[in-house]
């Protein structure tokens, strides 16, 4: 059995009377990569949060190595590599003082993954990371975390503020070394379509509720998209087992769902719509289509 | 590892830290010239009756200085950790959070210390070029409440700056204030030398006092 990195039990939060989520339950194993996905707002980070100790959750617990998150000892510590949302890093050191500064924590330093990335972008050891583009930066951060070596990463946000230049950049960059070095990974985002290649496990985070829990590959495969125009009749709809989600538009619509087409033409015909397989369409969907057919445009 | 710290403390405090020397030098040369304007005008008997009969501090340019130091150097250390929460970056290094924030506090008191004792001994030499020994001692004794200000101000508004809370943050420094306020009261030579132990007390106080703030926003206080 593969050993368990991370293990999220039971958790739930609240802001005050706001409820972020309620009993979240996952495990990250070793070398998977594992995204934490769902639009703004969801909890996301409030989950980085709490799994870095930097919030104590309402109810449950995360533990990390096997220890609690708000308890994590400092040799813990130097195993995870943390992105921090927006690219935080200590913007007043150079790029040389930045990695002088983080190479004395970590015992497996090194320096080479830092400087490597550095080059190529063409960088100057005494080029300010405040003068940095949001871009620059990321590649900065990234560095130090690669140099770090840790057995796992925990990246938040990484896409934020990046063009799609830098994002491919990253991911490439983070797709090969973590593959070398069988990284774990818990990576969230809420742009999906860099991640499609990337990672084996991911959560779907909705408003107050997991959308999914499941193997990515798998998720592409078995989630559907059905279109149909109806002229006449009227469909009603609703989320259920059947629909995980549904949009119109005049006479088209469109459903989501994880049947098949025959279970859903059934579905239909028991809401009293004739229709047959040869009405509806089944639209192919990159991850990104799929996450948005599952969490919905607005 | 501390090695580390050391550096990053000293990139951010080196500009302010070298300003607050300089501007001290500044002050030193101002009293020195300001003493010997006045010894021409009006000669070394009304300076010597000045300062023996009226208790005038031909030195009271330095009183608000230290407190300005202190100020500027809390700032300056911690302001770019609190801004956008940078301190998530310090507490997940691996270095207990609480060694990690007193050692900060022990560096910035350390720089504080090495910019007041640079200070004291340029008055020294400048005060040993016009009065005898007895007149400078009573100067700098009465000028340790000032410099025990600035450290005083140097720790209050640390914490308020590491405090996640805003109202707590106003509150402290009010309290910083008001507190730092009393050092700098005296209006007559040596006036707080038999409470000096006492008023080591809130320094040593105020050394620790950051731990509390520093857990909390580790824990994720608002």
């Amino acid at each position: 059995m593969s050993e368990k990195i991370i293990e999220c039990k039971d958790l739930t939060h609240k802001y005050g009377d706001y409820l972020v989520y309620e009993n979240l339950n996952f495990t990250v194993e070793r070398g998977r990569i594992f995204g934490l996905l769902g639009k703004n707002g969801m909890g996301k980070t409030t989950t980085i949060n709490i799994m870095m100790g930097f919030l104590r959750p309402t109810s449950g617990s995360i533990n990390i190595f096997g220890e609690e998150s708000h308890n994590l000892s400092p040799k813990t510590r130097t195993r995870i590599g943390l992105l921090h949302e927006g690219h935080l890093t200590y913007d007043f050191m150079t790029v040389e003082e930045a990695e002088k500064f983080f190479s004395r924590f970590y015992p497996k330093w090194e320096k080479k993954f830092y400087y490597d990335l550095m080059d190529k972008m063409g960088m100057n050891y005494d080029h300010k990371i405040s003068n940095m583009s949001c871009g620059q930066r990321s590649q900065v951060v990234l560095g130090l975390i690669m140099a770090q070596d840790p057995e796992l990463m925990i990246l938040d946000d990484y896409s934020m503020g990046l063009d799609a230049g830098y994002r491919r950049l990253f991911i490439d960059y983070l797709k090969h070394f973590v593959h070398q070095r069988n990284t774990t990974v818990l990576i969230t985002s809420h742009i999906i379509q860099d991640l499609e290649k990337l990672i084996d496990d991911a959560i779907i985070m909705g408003y107050q509720e997991i959308l999914l829990q499941m193997n990515i590959q798998k998720f592409i495969k078995s989630f559907h998209q059905y279109r149909f125009n109806l002229t006449g009749p009227t469909l009603e709809l609703q989320k259920d087992d059947h629909i995980a989600n549904y949009e119109t538009l005049d006479d088209e619509y469109r459903l989501y769902s994880f049947k098949d087409e025959g279970e859903i033409v059934n579905y239909i015909n028991q809401k009293g719509v004739d229709i047959v397989k040869e009405d509806i369409s089944e639209v192919s969907m990159t991850l990104e289509d799929a996450f948005i057919g599952l969490t919905g445009k607005y | 590892m501390y090695r580390s710290l050391f550096d990053k403390e000293w990139l951010k405090v080196r500009w302010v830290f070298l300003a607050y020397i300089i501007l001290s030098v500044s002050v030193l040369v101002y009293i020195a010239s300001d003493l010997r304007h006045s010894f021409e005008m009006k000669g070394a008997i009304k300076n010597w009756l000045a300062i023996t009969i009226h208790h005038e501090m031909y030195f009271s340019s330095l009183r608000y200085l230290p407190m300005l130091g202190g100020f500027a150097l809390a700032i300056f250390q911690f302001v770019p950790e609190s801004f956008d929460n940078r301190f998530r970056l310090s507490f997940h290094l691996p270095i207990n959070e609480i060694k990690l924030l007193l050692y900060m506090v022990i560096l910035g008191l350390g720089a504080i210390i090495i910019a007041d004792l640079i200070t004291i001994g340029g008055f020294i030499a400048v005060s040993s070029s016009f009065f005898p020994a007895e007149i400078v001692s009573a100067s700098y004794q009465t000028m340790l409440p000032w410099f025990m200000a600035g450290l005083v101000t140097y720790l209050g508004i640390a914490t308020a700056v590491v405090e996640p809370n805003w109202y707590l943050r106003i509150v402290l420094g009010l309290i910083t204030y008001f507190t730092a306020s009393l050092y700098t009261q005296g209006t007559i030579y040596m006036q707080y030398n038999h409470i000096l132990a006492t008023y080591a007390i809130p320094i040593l106080l105020l050394t620790i006092t950051i731990i509390f703030p520093g857990h909390r926003l580790r824990k994720g206080a608002k």
